[in-house]
């Protein structure tokens, strides 16, 4: 039995250590606002906040995350960066097919909740390892500077 | 200090700089030994790393021979530029897969060779190596992700190295992270990122010695007196383990901690 933090709730699992946490979100407690996307850690559509730092869930086993606070897309909205991000994306309608818009956000909030003040250059360099195949950058990158704005 | 206090880079300059300043008087030995303790009990994660278990390093011949020195450095070198060493042995960014290419995403060096927030090592390499080829490759250091790449005020950057100059810049403490020979073995044998690389996940080349031989072509180097060129003199001594040092540092803050005892408190 693994346990740890997830939204705030205490959460019990059990699966083998190594079953990534992605499969735990979406096989075994049924949360799918996580997305799988490529399933090697490579294209951001799984990202999820392990303490406040953006991980990729896909390649990260439950055994490590255990004690840990776990935050996914389903909470992000809970703080006032999350909700600025929120409102940002709603704002910029940024989302097309929307299947990396979960990861997209949790990176977003990740940049903000550690430079409050992003550059263009900032935001690009963060959101570089989360993949959109719609190509939703350049609204991706508006809503990422304006959320900060609305935060300062 | 010299290599008494040859130790990790970003510690080695907090730990001298507390050292250089003994406690004034009003410090209390209370202080001192919290410091000594912590010291020992806190050490920094590089030891964590290295199992100090059963590693006893490798002593100096009494007669080195140069020649067979340098061959065993010449096999060590053919893993030093191998991608699985040299891709985090670079200026600036970090490389790639065995072609070396630019690290995707375009992550950074970071402070402590872990990346700049938010986009970190841990964001991707997790804590072991994923069953699938292409996915970023992980290890544990104390139940975290523990990939890493050298700090930035110790790239020990070899790109662009060979021969006698690669071999002084691994082999001076002032370019390889604080590490007397002893040490630079323990880190060789003992290291679980330098082991990770005979364990890349799939995909990934191994580098052209196995590491039971990497090693024994360590302690031959060592042994003949660690020589880079035909002229330079021999090694003497390998300086101190991790563990000796780390006993060097506590009894030397218990020192002054007592020293402490006797001193005059300042007035309030």
């Amino acid at each position: 039995m693994i346990s740890f933090r997830l939204n705030g709730q205490m959460q019990q699992v059990d699966v083998p250590g190594d079953t990534p946490v992605l499969w735990v979100l979406r096989d075994t407690l049924g949360m799918t606002g996580t997305k799988f996307g490529c399933g090697i850690a490579v294209c951001g559509a799984c990202t999820v906040h392990i303490d406040g730092e953006q991980r990729r869930a896909c390649v990260t086993p439950i055994e490590s995350v255990a004690g840990q606070q776990v935050t996914t897309i389903e909470a992000i909205g809970g703080d006032r960066i999350g909700l600025a991000v929120q409102d940002a994306w709603v704002k910029h309608d940024v989302v097309q097919c929307g299947y990396c818009q979960s990861g997209q956000i949790m990176a977003a909030v990740a940049l903000l909740k550690t430079n409050p003040k992003p550059s263009d250059a900032d935001i690009d360099a963060a959101m570089s390892a989360n993949l959109c195949r719609c190509g939703t950058y350049v609204r991706i990158h508006a809503a990422v500077k304006d959320a900060a704005s609305a935060l300062a | 200090m010299g290599a008494r206090f040859a130790w990790d880079a970003s510690w080695a300059s907090s730990g001298s700089s507390f050292l250089a300043s003994p406690c004034a008087t009003a410090c209390t030995a209370v202080l001192g030994l919290a410091a000594a303790v912590a010291l020992v009990l806190f050490a920094p994660p590089a030891l964590a790393a290295e199992a100090p278990g059963n590693f006893h390093p490798t002593p100096i011949s009494a007669t080195p021979n140069r020649q067979d020195g340098l061959a065993a450095f010449a096999q060590l070198e053919r893993v030093l530029r191998h991608p699985r060493c040299l891709n985090c042995h670079v200026p600036d960014s970090p490389l790639q897969g065995d072609f070396s290419r630019l690290h995707y995403p375009p992550v950074q060096r970071g402070v402590d060779g872990k990346g700049v927030a938010p986009l970190q090592c841990a964001t991707c390499h997790s804590t072991k190596n994923s069953p699938l080829p292409h996915a970023p490759p992980g290890l544990e250091t104390d139940g975290k992700p523990g990939w890493h790449m050298p700090p930035a005020n110790m790239k020990m950057n070899w790109v662009g190295l060979r021969g006698a100059a690669l071999c002084k810049v691994f082999r001076e403490p002032k370019t390889n992270g604080n590490r007397s020979l002893a040490m630079l073995e323990q880190h060789m044998l003992t290291d679980h990122l330098v082991a990770w690389g005979w364990s890349p996940g799939p995909g990934r080349a191994l580098p052209p010695l196995d590491k039971a031989a990497f090693d024994e072509q360590v302690r031959t180097w060592i042994r003949n007196g660690a020589p880079c060129d035909a002229t330079e003199p021999l090694r003497k001594s390998v300086g101190t383990t991790k563990a000796e040092a780390a006993r060097d540092v506590a009894d030397h803050l218990r020192a002054l901690a007592s020293n402490d005892q006797h001193l005059p408190r300042s007035q309030p």
